[in-house]
């Protein structure tokens, strides 16, 4: 998975106009972040769940939990895309995020906290783990690592937020199609379609 | 060598190639399920193989036709001049023994179904048979040879048999691609009318072409879904894909720009692609015991994704490029 990701991001910053040293560190930043996101995170979730279980909301089946859960995480992916494609395109100078965006997302991300947070309190458990403890604190190094490489990677480029968009977006629809891969491995038949009928983006072929 | 190695995967054109392989998967997967097997590398290199036999035997037949059409990218080297006539008779005969020697592993079917991929490919084509100079065969012909044969051979790598299943999927698919191929002479009517060469479109005309696509199209998708019963989302999701065609068809009635014309085809090609993506999606996530709203999360998914490549195209259609065209 690292190496899936690191050759997106790089791939995916060097076609937005970053230079590979700058692909290459936004790469290791992204890979912090994986890091974070299915090693920390989870490892977190499972210990916390050995003491407190987390019920089932409105009585939803276990099964029907992982489809809510799921839509629910889709629903997020989609407004994290919504928000890097629209809001992050590199306007005018200076450039880079704008102070919107960046508050599009805080608010995006309380919400789903506050919301989720009235049908369970999986949520609230999650985030109090993984705030404290010897699980932050590896959280905390691995964001400190990827915000570092992130923030060195653009330190002289005048690409940053075109390439950053580009590389997240990218990385954000991989990682819903590798977890859809881990679970039903034979998927690899219809990504593998999926990205011939859909790439490049603006290419037609009438016959 | 090297030369004739890369005129050969140029003769392959995969974009094409890769739209019969997803028949060929697509008949594995009503079978077989998620079977990934060496026949189905044997398989796909057959297929890759066949087709580039039918690309240089076209491409021989009709290269004045390519060349007032203005085919002149780098996948016609005949058109362009980079190969000569020679050159693609050598690679034809290569694909074809290609073909034939992957289809060996797979049996004395598959070698059949290879066999009549190839007399398919040149009958199409060559003399005396030359089955694209008759308008009214030429689209069914390529429907057999691009969706039968290939769900055919898919059926062959699952090693099983013919079913009473398969003839409503088969009819469904076959129906859905027929409205796409008669609007593949839509880039070349130009051509076709100075060379004499009938087609659907310059027999019956852009508006009744249109029509029949629409039909044919809508027939195909109620074919294919009554053929499967996919669960009510993926229904949701083939509707939108069927919403999109028409909806390009429609667009396509009324452009007279030759270049949004071409933009409208693509498109509904895309909306047709990510359509059989999700007939996929479903018929391997069934037979991998999935629960159907699994299956409905990733064809959701899948659509979501294709839903903004289309809409991308579909809204800003100057911004589109069109591929095989220089």
């Amino acid at each position: 998975m690292s190496l899936v990701a690191i050759v997106t991001v790089a791939a995916a910053a060097r076609s937005a106009g970053a230079s590979w040293r700058a692909a290459i560190a936004l790469a290791g930043g992204f890979i912090a972040i994986a890091v974070a996101k299915f090693g920390i995170g989870p490892t977190a979730l499972f210990q916390g769940n050995q003491t407190d279980v987390i019920q089932n909301a409105g009585g939803v089946s276990s099964g029907g939990m992982v489809v809510v859960i799921a839509i629910a995480v889709g629903c997020l992916y989609l407004a994290a895309i919504w928000v890097l494609a629209v809001l992050f395109r590199p306007a005018g100078p200076p450039d880079g995020p704008n102070g919107n965006a960046a508050l599009a997302l805080l608010g995006i991300g309380l919400a789903a906290l506050l919301l989720t947070g009235i049908v369970t309190t999986a949520a609230s458990q999650y985030v109090t783990w993984a705030t404290t403890g010897l699980e932050a604190t590896g959280l905390a190094v691995a964001l400190f690592v990827a915000a570092g490489l992130v923030a060195a990677a653009f330190h002289e480029t005048s690409v940053r937020a075109k390439a950053l968009g580009h590389a997240s977006m990218y990385m954000t629809v991989l990682w819903v199609a590798i977890a859809f891969l881990l679970v039903f491995q034979v998927l690899w038949i219809v990504f593998l379609l999926a990205i011939v009928a859909t790439w490049p983006f603006r290419s037609v072929t009438p016959k | 060598m090297n030369a004739r190695l890369r005129l050969l995967g140029l003769m392959v054109r995969p974009r094409a190639a890769i739209t019969m392989w997803t028949f060929l998967v697509i008949g594995l997967a009503r079978h077989a399920g998620p079977t990934i097997s060496a026949d189905l590398c044997w398989a796909t290199i057959a297929v890759a193989a066949s087709y580039a036999v039918a690309t240089s035997v076209n491409d021989i037949a009709d290269v004045e036709i390519d060349r007032a059409n203005g085919l002149r990218d780098a996948t016609r080297p005949l058109a362009t001049g980079a190969a000569s006539a020679a050159d693609l008779r050598c690679t034809a005969v290569t694909a074809g023994v290609v073909a034939v020697a992957a289809a060996i592993p797979l049996g004395a079917r598959g070698l059949v179904v290879i066999g009549l991929c190839l007399a398919v490919d040149v009958v199409y084509s060559a003399t005396p048979a030359r089955l694209s100079r008759r308008w009214t065969i030429a689209p069914i012909v390529l429907t057999v040879a691009y969706v039968s044969l290939p769900y055919w051979l898919g059926i062959v790598v699952a090693h099983d048999h013919w079913r009473p299943f398969d003839a409503p999927l088969l009819v469904g698919l076959c129906v859905l691609f027929f409205a796409r191929i008669i609007l593949k002479d839509v880039r070349d009517r130009l051509g076709d009318a100075s060379h004499g060469k009938p087609t659907l479109l310059l027999r019956l005309g852009k508006d009744a072409t249109c029509a029949i696509s629409i039909v044919a199209a809508l027939a195909g998708i109620v074919t294919i879904v009554v053929a499967i019963r996919p669960p009510v989302p993926i229904v949701a999701a083939i509707a939108l894909d069927a919403i999109g065609i028409v909806w390009m068809l429609l667009r396509l009635r009324v452009t007279a720009d030759p270049k949004g014309e071409l933009v409208a085809i693509g498109t509904a090609a895309r909306a047709g692609n990510v359509l059989l993506i999700a007939v996929l999606t479903c018929l391997l996530l069934s037979a991998q015991g999935a629960a159907r709203a699994q299956a409905s999360l990733v064809v959701a998914v899948v659509t979501a994704v294709a839903a903004v490549g289309f809409l991308n195209l579909a809204l800003r259609p100057e911004r589109a490029r069109v591929a095989y065209k220089a």
